[in-house]
């Protein structure tokens, strides 16, 4: 607002400036009540000016005004035009977040399973920090926002405007998001706790006649955890497109957007260099006791 | 891996006590289970001699909680990341872990299978020898051991069933207090390490963004070591509590089906099959409680 304020001053300084010079059209030798009329014609077409005595038309000064207009409207229009790709870029973001959790990381063969669920790309430090069945934990994800919502209004002015409506909208998602969640976790914990009696070599359940019988068994206990995997995603997918959609503004989410990746970034380098640094968990050797 | 074990194993740390790499550690554990404790506690199991079958019991059951007690150790030194995702278990055991290990709840239902299972198989009384000698065979999973002695057939028989039953439920009952307080621990941590990184920056650090990771993460560790330690202690005292409840025959064939489910997981002809399996999940029915 202030660098505003000082131009307006400027041009209309250079208004007058340019007055005194004699850069004028025709109305030198008018009098005076005549000038007073153009004036109060110019007034009534509200062109600004603080000393209506000092008024003066010309065609310079007419074009220059166009001119500004239309600089002005040229600058509007592409403020406008790159709101609406804020708004693509954002919409872009969303549908790669679906293509991410409801398509490329949802397991096509057995074997993708503990992958996703402990991925090799992910340090166990990151994974310790955040993961939630193989991935940001979806309720971490509304967290962040909150955070976000209430530490940035002194920098973002946006923030302020629906801060108090952002933060209970999002208080009310991070419960219900936290519940599915719960029943995520105990459809997975009945699975953990109830392979025992389905896998092949549970007791109760020792498959005769070689292993093709046994890996079938694997296999349909395996598609069980496949619909848990799938649901977490999806729950993943479902926040992060509350956060965007419901709650923050384009800005907003442009910067959520932005904190998400570094702050992600942040994690996945520090945990690599941890890796590196720490080496492998070690025990002491006295810790084999039962022999 | 092969170079990183080394190193782990003569590490620099020459003033505490001498240390190896966890994986290492796990792999002595289980191949100790495996080709000593659980055949020694089968032909205990064959034998006659109860004090004989008590001590292998013992020992079997102390194996266990050597294991949990290096756990613990492992993960009071920096190592509870590694342990809560640890990549020395193979594809076929990684999704059961729940906090690292087998969830608390598999050795309740363990135990009860054995008496559901007999109580399932009692309803055809007309057919007992068939029946208690099928029971055998399917608790043991082995065609040699359909042979086994009476008392161990009838291990799951005797007159102390319900006792045990009321026993599995005040276990089970502490549990479904105790389990969900520890996921709920968990997440919490988790969402304070997220808040603190999102605090951090928010307040402009981006540039020392990771030594703020760092910060946060040493807090968030501490509390997962907490949550580690206690899921470990509720799975060492819920086996503590079952091989107490038992009778020494009894918990001689609990033990048994636990560490043979543990060998099973490392089968090596099943992990091939699992990890070259091509078949399309799509194309696989779900399985169906029982």
């Amino acid at each position: 607002m202030k660098s505003h304020f000082s131009r307006k001053h400027f041009e209309e300084g250079d208004f007058g400036q340019r007055k005194k010079d004699g850069f004028t059209l025709s109305t030198e030798d008018d009098g005076e009540d005549e000038t007073d009329c153009l004036a109060e014609t110019f007034n009534c077409i509200s062109l600004h000016r603080r000393d209506p005595t000092k008024q003066e038309v010309s065609l310079e000064k007419y074009g220059r005004w166009r001119q500004e207009q239309k600089n002005r409207a040229a600058k509007l229009e592409k403020q406008l035009k790159a709101r609406w790709e804020l708004e693509e870029l954002i919409e872009e973001q969303l549908n790669s977040f679906h293509a991410h959790y409801n398509r490329s990381m949802v397991p096509n063969q057995l074997k993708d399973i503990p992958q996703l669920l402990m991925p090799k790309w992910a340090p166990t430090y990151e994974l310790a920090a955040m993961s939630w069945l193989g991935d940001w934990r979806p309720s971490a994800i509304l967290d962040l926002v909150l955070i976000l919502v209430r530490s940035l209004p002194s920098s973002l002015p946006s923030y302020t405007s629906d801060s108090p409506g952002a933060e209970q909208l999002l208080s009310q998602f991070i419960h219900e998001i936290r519940i599915e969640e719960t029943i995520i976790d105990e459809e997975m914990a009945e699975i953990q706790a109830t392979c025992i009696l389905h896998l092949p070599f549970g007791p109760m359940n020792i498959k005769p006649g070689g292993t093709g019988g046994a890996l079938a068994c694997v296999q349909s206990v395996f598609k069980n955890i496949e619909r848990v995997i799938t649901k977490a995603q999806e729950l993943r997918f479902k926040a992060l497109e509350l956060v965007l959609k419901k709650v923050l503004s384009h800005i907003d989410a442009a910067e959520f957007l932005v904190a998400f990746q570094e702050i992600q970034d942040s994690i996945h380098q520090f945990a690599v260099n941890h890796r590196r640094k720490r080496g492998p968990v070690s025990v002491p050797f006295k810790a084999l006791g039962s022999t | 891996m092969l170079k990183a074990s080394v190193n782990g194993l003569f590490s620099k740390k020459k003033t505490t006590s001498r240390s190896r790499p966890f994986r290492e550690y796990y792999s002595e554990w289980f191949n100790l289970l495996k080709n000593s404790l659980l055949p020694r506690l089968r032909l205990s199991i064959h034998g006659s001699s109860i004090a004989q079958l008590s001590t292998q019991v013992d020992v079997v059951r102390a194996h266990f909680h050597s294991y949990y007690d290096a756990l613990d150790l492992a993960a009071q030194n920096d190592g509870v990341a590694q342990l809560l995702f640890p990549d020395w278990r193979n594809p076929l055991e990684k999704p059961f872990l729940w906090l690292g290990d087998l969830h608390p709840y598999l050795f309740t239902n363990l135990l009860r299978s054995f008496l559901e299972n007999d109580d399932a198989n009692e309803e055809d009384d007309d057919q007992n020898d068939v029946v208690f000698e099928e029971l055998a065979g399917r608790v043991l999973g082995n065609d040699e051991l359909f042979n086994r002695p009476w008392h161990i057939v009838m291990a799951w028989k005797n007159a102390s069933e319900a006792a045990l039953m009321g026993r599995i439920e005040q276990i089970e009952c502490g549990l479904r207090l105790m389990v969900p307080a520890l996921v709920a621990r968990a997440r919490k941590a988790q969402a304070g390490f997220v808040e603190a990184i999102a605090e951090d920056w928010a307040a402009g650090k981006r540039e020392a963004a990771e030594e703020a990771v760092g910060r946060a993460l040493t807090g968030q560790m501490e509390e997962m070591v907490g949550v580690f330690v206690d899921a470990n202690r509720l799975r060492r005292s819920v086996l503590a509590e079952i091989v107490g409840a038992t009778s020494v025959y009894q918990a001689a064939l609990f033990l048994e089906g636990l560490a043979q489910f543990l060998v099973g997981f490392r089968d090596p002809d099943l992990v091939g099959e699992f990890e070259s399996c091509k078949v399309p999940l799509s194309k696989i029915s779900r399985f169906q409680s029982l």
